[in-house]
């Protein structure tokens, strides 16, 4: 065996025996019954990621030695807090899609669909089943030789996430020149530490830094996103052939799943992002006859989660949970003030923490003084240019499949979340101080791709809602 | 090594060589590197500051800092600096006697 295969056998291991250690801590997100399991499979990496870097800066602040102690004691507090905080059982109705109106439907007929989905379940595999299975390995597969075949090489990787990681793990901590030397403000300073304290976290637990190896999360944290987007899909509902459609194209999504941006926060943002919808969605469902205020407990704490986990990982990560925030509380509800606070509260507490470190850090390629209505045309317009013949013809297709489904609020909150996002994007660059086209040609495509998981899982809810309403 | 094949050095092989000599030959008690006779374009500084992380680097600055060595890449020599070692492509230096 080669020495490469010797690492990236020792980075899958890690990434094992943390994965393997969020499931054991996800009964405090998910009750036993709750969930499909390759949802509670893609939950418990996103767990798993969040204790390998969460034990970077607790082993700093503790001064214990950063490695094995720090995150096994992590590990264990939260397996010990999965023990003993776990979710009781949600009743047979709380697990059930609701009805297409969202109304919370009537407990007979959501029955009657939930028996009918599990004849479907247990009925023979058909082809185009097969044929979906084999176009989402095949993405798999693809991506993971798009993303292991040298080491990790763009340019913001080596600038900013790379650098950072490199940085504290051979320095065993966090130099303040990351955050006060001006010479380094080409590493954005101002970036969260999430992803830096991840690949740190990897490499002490590995013993050494292989930035060819630990590519390996790349293809980990894909394979993590059509888990949990399959998954909640077919909790939600939907068929396993929608499911499997909504995943094999995601897998295939070359825009978001390339060479380029493996090392880069975009892939463990559309992670991040898919967490957060599908809990924020989960979290505000209405009130049924029985037990959904109980698995609306599991949803909340999910949601905070991955408010958490957005906000470490890239700055809009913290717009998208307020975004989040103003959905949940715009869309009414009993509950609707609890919802919305777990959905912004943990993203501004990791804000804080990392004012809190290393101070407040300003937006370096913005100035918020150079807005004009002539800079957004420009980026507007810049924009408009980016797409190909071909993402264009995407694009119609995604707004015919978008037309075409039913108007659930469940998908339509997905929706409205990957807008605002899109937003953001599209605006953000008439602030840019190097120019709005310069922003826009240098990073639209890559940060829009982000939101593909979060589209495609609100695009097959409103599928799945439509089909549902014509049986 | 791997990395000499790949895209993030394909902009300058040599200069990548460079880099890994002068990485392998660093005293131990260097503070910093500053890099002359490259551009000080965002590649080199990239990739320069990624591959001798978690050492600080500046590439061709107006003033070197104390106890930093100097790496220079191609043949030219500054006076008032004492070779350190020759390396793949240039020289490290140090403050000259």
């Amino acid at each position: 065996m080669t020495g490469f295969l010797l690492s990236l056998a020792a980075v899958a291991g890690v990434l094992a025996l943390a994965t393997a250690a969020g499931f054991a801590a996800s009964p405090a997100l998910f009750s036993r019954s709750q969930g499909r399991l390759a949802e509670r499979i893609g939950w418990s990496f996103g767990i798993g990621c969040a204790l390998i870097a969460g034990a970077v800066p607790i082993a700093f602040i503790t001064g214990l030695p950063p490695g094995w102690i720090p995150l096994v004691i992590l590990a264990a507090l939260a397996v010990v807090g999965g023990r003993f905080l776990p979710l009781p059982p949600p009743s047979r109705f709380a697990l059930r899609r609701t009805s297409p109106g969202e109304g919370g439907g009537l407990p007979a007929e959501a029955l009657a669909k939930a028996g009918e989905g599990e004849a479907r379940a247990t009925a023979p595999v058909s082809w185009p089943t097969w044929v979906l299975v084999a176009l989402l390995l095949s993405g798999v597969a693809l991506y993971a030789l798009r993303a292991l075949t040298e080491p990790m090489w763009s340019n913001d990787f080596l600038a900013i996430w790379g650098f950072k990681g490199k940085t504290i793990f051979f320095s065993r901590g966090l130099p303040s020149r990351l955050y006060d030397w001006k010479p380094l403000a080409f590493s954005h300073p101002e970036y969260p530490l999430g992803l830096p304290f991840l690949y740190a976290g990897v490499s002490f637990l590995t013993g050494r830094w292989d930035d060819h190896a630990m590519a390996l999360l790349f293809p980990f944290f894909q394979v993590a996103t059509l888990c949990v987007l399959f998954g909640w899909l077919r909790r939600r509902g939907a068929s396993r052939e929608t499911a499997l459609c909504a995943a094999a194209l995601v897998a295939l999504f070359e825009p978001l799943y390339s060479a380029f941006l493996t090392g880069m926060a975009e892939v463990p943002l559309a992670f991040g992002l898919l967490l957060f919808g599908t809990a924020l969605v989960d979290a505000t469902d209405p009130p049924s006859p029985d037990g959904l205020r109980r698995a609306s407990s599991g949803a909340l704490r999910c949601l905070a989660f991955a408010a958490a986990f957005l906000a470490a990982t890239k700055n809009e990560g913290l717009y998208l949970a307020a975004a989040g925030f103003a959905i949940v509380f715009l869309s009414g509800g009993s509950r609707r003030l609890r919802t919305a606070l777990a959905a912004l509260v943990p993203a501004l507490a990791v804000y804080g923490l990392h004012i809190a470190w290393r101070g407040r850090a300003a937006l370096s390629d913005f100035d918020f003084a150079l807005f004009s209505a002539a800079r957004l045309a420009e980026a507007l317009g810049s924009a408009a240019r980016v797409p190909s013949l071909a993402g264009w013809l995407g694009f119609a297709a995604l707004g015919a499949l978008i037309a075409f489904g039913s108007h659930s609020p469940s998908g339509n909150r997905l929706l409205l979340l990957a807008a605002c996002g899109l937003a953001a994007y599209l605006i953000l660059p008439a602030f840019a101080v190097r120019g709005p086209t310069w922003l826009v040609q240098a990073t639209l495509l890559r940060t829009a791709s982000a939101l593909a998981p979060l589209v495609a899982a609100a695009v097959a809810v409103r599928l799945g809602d439509r089909s549902a309403t014509a049986t | 090594m791997r990395r000499l094949g790949g895209s993030a050095a394909a902009f300058n092989r040599s200069f990548f060589i460079f880099l890994e000599s002068a990485r392998r030959r660093l005293p131990p008690d260097a503070a910093g590197v500053a890099i002359l006779g490259v551009p000080p374009t965002d590649p080199t500084l990239y990739l320069a500051s990624y591959h001798l992380a978690p050492l600080p680097v500046l590439v061709a600055p107006e003033a070197i800092p104390p106890r930093w060595v100097l790496a220079v890449y191609g043949p030219v020599r500054p006076p008032g600096w004492r070779l350190l070692a020759e390396i793949q492509g240039g020289a490290l230096l140090v403050p000259g006697p």
